[in-house]
């Protein structure tokens, strides 16, 4: 035992001294906004079909962050899952060490093997809230609120977009080109326009469909929409 | 003296590593070795990530039994699990759960559930560790969040100290929750009826026995497959849907038209003690269940191919198969102490008191 440990602080010390990481840290920050106006919980704002909306909760996660380099080079820049919430600003600011990158790819959405391999901690915890009981798996994003033109109880519209299995895999990649008119460039701003969610590829009615919460095609026309949110800025 | 220094730093290092470890070392729960029956299949739980150890199964059951964990204290999910039943609700065409609201589906029968991947009628859910989130935030049945369940299990003492010995330290999550009550659920192993005993060479089938146990295998096998009595296949033995409860079974879970109606084939073991039958408990008998089978299906294109036809059972060969079904009836299960509520222990159903 005393020699185990002997072993891993003597491989400790040396990963430290021999791989010690030379990388910039680059901050990734994402901003919310509805059709180019700042983007606010509660606040009532008019979706492209007219409808009028209030949102009370937005999340989503995300996934494998991968850059690639100026030079070319692929590189995995966390394992992690990240669960993005309007609602917490430091959940909006993801820290990694990288090299200045061309691109950003990351999944919209929640690896397949931790919807199958049992309870998770952190952000992937079902006591988040985004984990749906009676049908295993992540809801991968969700937009919740309230609009005049949902015809159910108190105007509640529920858009809970989920599914891991084929037909109603319902993670989406995204792929973003950084802006590389700055020099020596640490933050990388993401905007997402939430106005998306309701036309960016499929126009979406609340009058017709203001409830989703299984995996079915809904799911997947909203996640194609929200995939359309995203671009990135040059602050 | 570069050299100098990373020996300082190295000695304090393995000082730091040492002392962290050292509440892991006197962190030993006794390990539980999960025995799998004679003849019968691998597991397919992975035990390697939860193992068993008396002090986790001991929580386990603790939090099995604990209507606290329910929103206002009057349900655990021994109400409606009952060791009499086989863990079913005992008698009950749908559970009662929190200020008396229905369950919309029948309790199955809890047992041998290592064997089991997907769980519930539909097969929703893909882990027995996740199973306990379903009835405990539903809202007819326990009606609570699972942060309010941490709160309150934090706020005991006992709970602390047991978590502590199952798990090494006080901190209790989603996780250490679901992981202890699938120790607990996983020891309750159904293998010792007489069936078992006669394919151990223990026992023998008497005649009406042996000749049902002949027709089931001509007519039920492929379904309720040995050593489990299921194949844990979904499949539509033509039962109509009920126009109130709307339940499409598998549909709701894959999305499939062609799933619509159809449900997990039930084991058969103890089924002569966890009537009623069927995943809405429409059946209350197993004679229900036979004249359903033979006269009452409703058959559509859904409907399992082998049973097109109905299936055509004449009164002999019910009686034979009834006498069979019989011998599934592990009364040793269904009195063992070590699954009964903590405090009593006779294994016999209560007086009931539902109206
Ligand atoms: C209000 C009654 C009720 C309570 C309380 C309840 N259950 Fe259940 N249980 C059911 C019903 C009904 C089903 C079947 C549900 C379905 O198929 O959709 C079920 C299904 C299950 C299954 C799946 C069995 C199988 O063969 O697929 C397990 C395991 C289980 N319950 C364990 C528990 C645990 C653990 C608790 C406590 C946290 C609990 N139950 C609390 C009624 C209840
Ligand atoms: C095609 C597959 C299939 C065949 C063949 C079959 N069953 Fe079933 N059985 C099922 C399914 C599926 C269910 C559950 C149906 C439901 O509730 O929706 C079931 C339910 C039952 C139940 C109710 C159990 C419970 O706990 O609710 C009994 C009893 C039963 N079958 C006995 C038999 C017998 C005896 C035979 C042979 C004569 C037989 N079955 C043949 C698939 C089959």
């Amino acid at each position: 035992m005393i020699r185990k440990i002997l072993f891993i602080s003597c491989f400790m010390i040396f990963k430290n001294m021999v791989t010690g990481q030379t990388y910039n840290t680059t901050a990734i920050i994402f901003n919310f906004n509805f059709n180019q106006s700042p983007f606010q919980l509660k606040k009532e704002y008019i979706t492209d079909a007219g409808e009028s909306i209030q949102v009370y909760k937005m999340k989503f996660y995300i996934s494998g962050l991968t850059g690639v380099t100026v030079r070319g080079d692929t590189l995995a820049l966390s394992k992690e899952h990240f669960l993005i919430d309007v609602a917490d600003s430091s959940s909006q600011l993801i820290k990694v060490q990288a090299p200045q990158l061309q691109y950003l790819f990351f999944t919209i959405g929640v690896d397949s093997l931790k919807n199958t391999s049992g309870i998770q901690n952190g952000v992937l915890d079902p006591s988040r809230g985004m984990f749906w009981t009676w049908n295993s798996g992540y809801i991968m994003a969700k937009l919740e609120g309230v609009s005049s033109q949902a015809n159910t109880a108190g105007n509640r519209f529920t858009h809970d977009v989920g599914g891991f299995r084929s037909p109603f895999n319902s993670t989406r990649k995204i792929r973003l080109l950084i802006p590389q008119n700055k020099i020596n460039n640490t933050s990388v701003y993401i905007e997402v326009n939430l106005a998306k969610w309701f036309s960016g590829k499929y126009p979406i009615l609340l009058k017709e469909q203001p409830i989703c919460h299984t995996p079915s095609l809904l799911a997947m026309q909203l996640a194609d929409n929200f995939v359309t949110s995203f671009t990135t800025s040059e602050n | 003296m570069p050299n100098k220094k990373i020996h300082i730093l190295f000695l304090l290092l393995v000082i730091c590593t040492a002392w962290i470890t050292t509440d892991r070392f006197a962190f030993k729960p006794k390990p539980v070795k999960f025995e799998i029956p004679k003849g019968w299949p691998q597991p397919v739980y992975d035990f390697t990530k939860n193992p068993l150890t008396q002090e986790g199964i001991l929580l386990g059951k603790t939090i099995f039994y604990d209507p606290q964990i329910s929103k206002d204290g009057t349900i655990s999910c021994g109400s409606c699990h009952q060791q009499f039943g086989a863990f079913n609700t005992y008698d009950h065409t749908l559970s009662h759960g929190l200020e008396n609201m229905l369950t919309t589906r029948n309790a199955p029968a809890l047992f041998n559930l290592a064997w089991q991947k997907e769980f519930m009628w539909d097969g929703g859910i893909n882990h027995l560790d996740l199973q306990f989130l379903a009835p405990l935030t539903a809202h007819n049945e326990m009606g609570e969040t699972i942060d309010q369940v941490i709160t309150k299990m934090k706020a005991s003492p006992q709970y602390k100290k047991m978590f502590k010995a199952a798990f090494g330290d006080e901190i209790i999550s989603t996780e250490r929750i679901g992981k202890a009550l699938s120790q607990f659920l996983l020891t309750l192993v159904s293998s010792n009826s007489k069936y078992d005993k006669v394919k151990r060479g223990e026992a023998n089938f008497n005649l009406p026995e042996s000749l049902g146990y002949e027709i089931f295998k001509q007519k039920c096998i492929n379904c309720h497959t040995e050593p489990l009595f299921t194949d844990f296949s979904y499949r539509d033995i033509g039962i109509p849907e009920d126009t109130y409860l709307k339940d499409k079974g598998r549909m709701k879970i894959t999305g499939l038209s062609t799933d619509s109606l159809k449900f997990r084939v039930p084991s058969l073991r103890n089924v002569a003690i966890s009537f009623p039958y069927g995943h809405d408990g429409r059946f209350y008998s197993l004679m229900n269940v036979f004249e359903h089978y033979r006269r009452n299906m409703v058959v559509t294109k859904n409907t399992d191919p082998v049973l097109q036809n109905k299936l055509p059972l004449s009164n002999y060969e019910i009686g034979q198969l009834k006498a069979f079904l019989g011998t599934l009836t592990d009364s040793v299960f269904l009195q063992d102490n070590r699954f009964a509520p903590p405090g009593i222990n006779d294994g016999k159903p209560p007086i009931d008191n539902h109206q």
